[in-house]
């Protein structure tokens, strides 16, 4: 079944379908939660979050429109309210200053697979120093992939102000990276 | 090996390794169950309200109803425009004709002039005055009764023995009075 149709079927409040798509895209939900919150548990939170929020608002969805990108701006939404909740209660990571993970900054290893607790303590290291925007514009960007166009489209910033956020985030994680090798 | 280096290895590997979801299932039951609550809470009202007016929530119905209502509103606002300059134009040209009659003070019958201060009442001058339409219908009798008696004395040519014989009436009203002074 195509995804078209199985938007169709959840603007008819099909259950079923409904449960197909989270099938479908919980992996994505929660891989671009996690690179923003680098927490497991807080990261399932956001994606259940946004699931019941594709739920109410799926009505006003154009069905072809871009899901992907309408998921994404749902998650990152959440996860931009997450962040400003912890900035308001910071959590503590002992582990912050310390870049004990097996061949960060070589290139022979760069097939190692990391676990989410390894990849989680990485991000969150290189992106301790980042404000909110600057680490969603560089999670979506370098980890996803995603165009200026897209990130604009999901973020409502302007490409100005993403080419901005982008450079001053490259910038202070290439100070980071200078100071550890 | 230089920092640029560092960053895209770094970067690379990240993209790399996709944060695995673990206990999935349990996940999407959690997010269905919640569903399932949720609706099931909806209420009588909501669920009525959602009958009648859901469709306004598709998209195209939507967006077709927001064109058409701006269609409505243009043709509205052109209309009101040329109703406006319509009665614009009529009220100019009422004004000339009331002007041209002040000024000018052309011969017109007094049906046309009544007519007009009927229908021109608004545009005459402040000292005019208001008469009732009994007033007027018996003042217009008169004066129809009149100039038929004009018309037919003039047609006659009977004026001329009406002006002697009023003359002959007021010669001998004079000599009686003459006689009574004696």
């Amino acid at each position: 079944m195509e995804t078209t149709d199985i938007i169709q079927a959840c603007i008819t409040r099909d259950q079923a379908a409904f449960r197909m798509l989270v099938d479908n895209y919980a992996d994505f939900a929660f891989s671009v939660a996690f690179r923003i919150m680098n927490d497991e548990d807080e990261s399932k939170d956001i994606v259940q979050e946004s699931f019941i929020a594709v739920w109410n608002k799926i009505e006003g969805f154009n069905p072809r429109n871009n899901f992907s990108n309408w998921l994404y701006r749902i998650i990152v939404n959440r996860c931009y309210d997450a962040l400003r909740k912890k900035k308001r209660n910071p959590l503590v990571y002992p582990d912050n200053n310390n870049w004990n993970i097996p061949g960060v900054f070589s290139d022979s290893n760069a097939d190692t697979i990391l676990d989410n607790k390894e990849t989680g303590k990485m991000i969150r290291r290189l992106t301790n120093k980042l404000s909110k925007k600057q680490k969603i514009v560089f999670v979506l960007s370098e980890l996803e992939g995603l165009s200026r166009e897209d990130i604009a489209e999901i973020t409502g910033m302007t490409r100005e102000s993403i080419k901005s956020n982008l450079f001053h985030a490259r910038q202070k994680i290439g100070k980071l990276i200078e100071k550890y090798i | 090996m230089n920092k640029d280096v560092h960053y895209s290895n770094l970067i690379e590997k990240l993209k790399g390794n996709k944060p695995a979801l673990s206990d999935r299932e349990e996940l999407i039951d959690e997010i269905m169950q919640k569903i399932r609550a949720a609706e099931k809470r909806t209420t009588v009202p909501e669920k009525l309200s959602h009958f009648l007016f859901g469709w306004a929530d598709v998209v195209w119905i939507r967006g077709a109803m927001a064109l058409a209502a701006t269609l409505f509103i243009g043709i509205f606002i052109i209309q009101q425009v040329v109703i406006t300059d319509r009665i614009n134009s009529l009220e100019k040209q009422l004004v000339r004709t009331v002007n041209t009659l002040q000024t000018q003070e052309p011969d017109l019958g007094i049906m046309q002039k009544v007519f007009l201060n009927v229908v021109a009442k608004d545009q005459m001058a402040d000292d005019s005055i208001t008469v009732s339409r009994s007033d007027l219908e018996e003042l217009l009798n008169s004066y129809l009764e009149l100039k038929k008696d004009y018309d037919e004395m003039k047609e006659n040519r009977g004026i001329e023995s009406y002006i002697q014989k009023k003359i002959r009436q007021n010669l001998k009203k004079e000599n009686d009075d003459n006689e009574l002074d004696l």
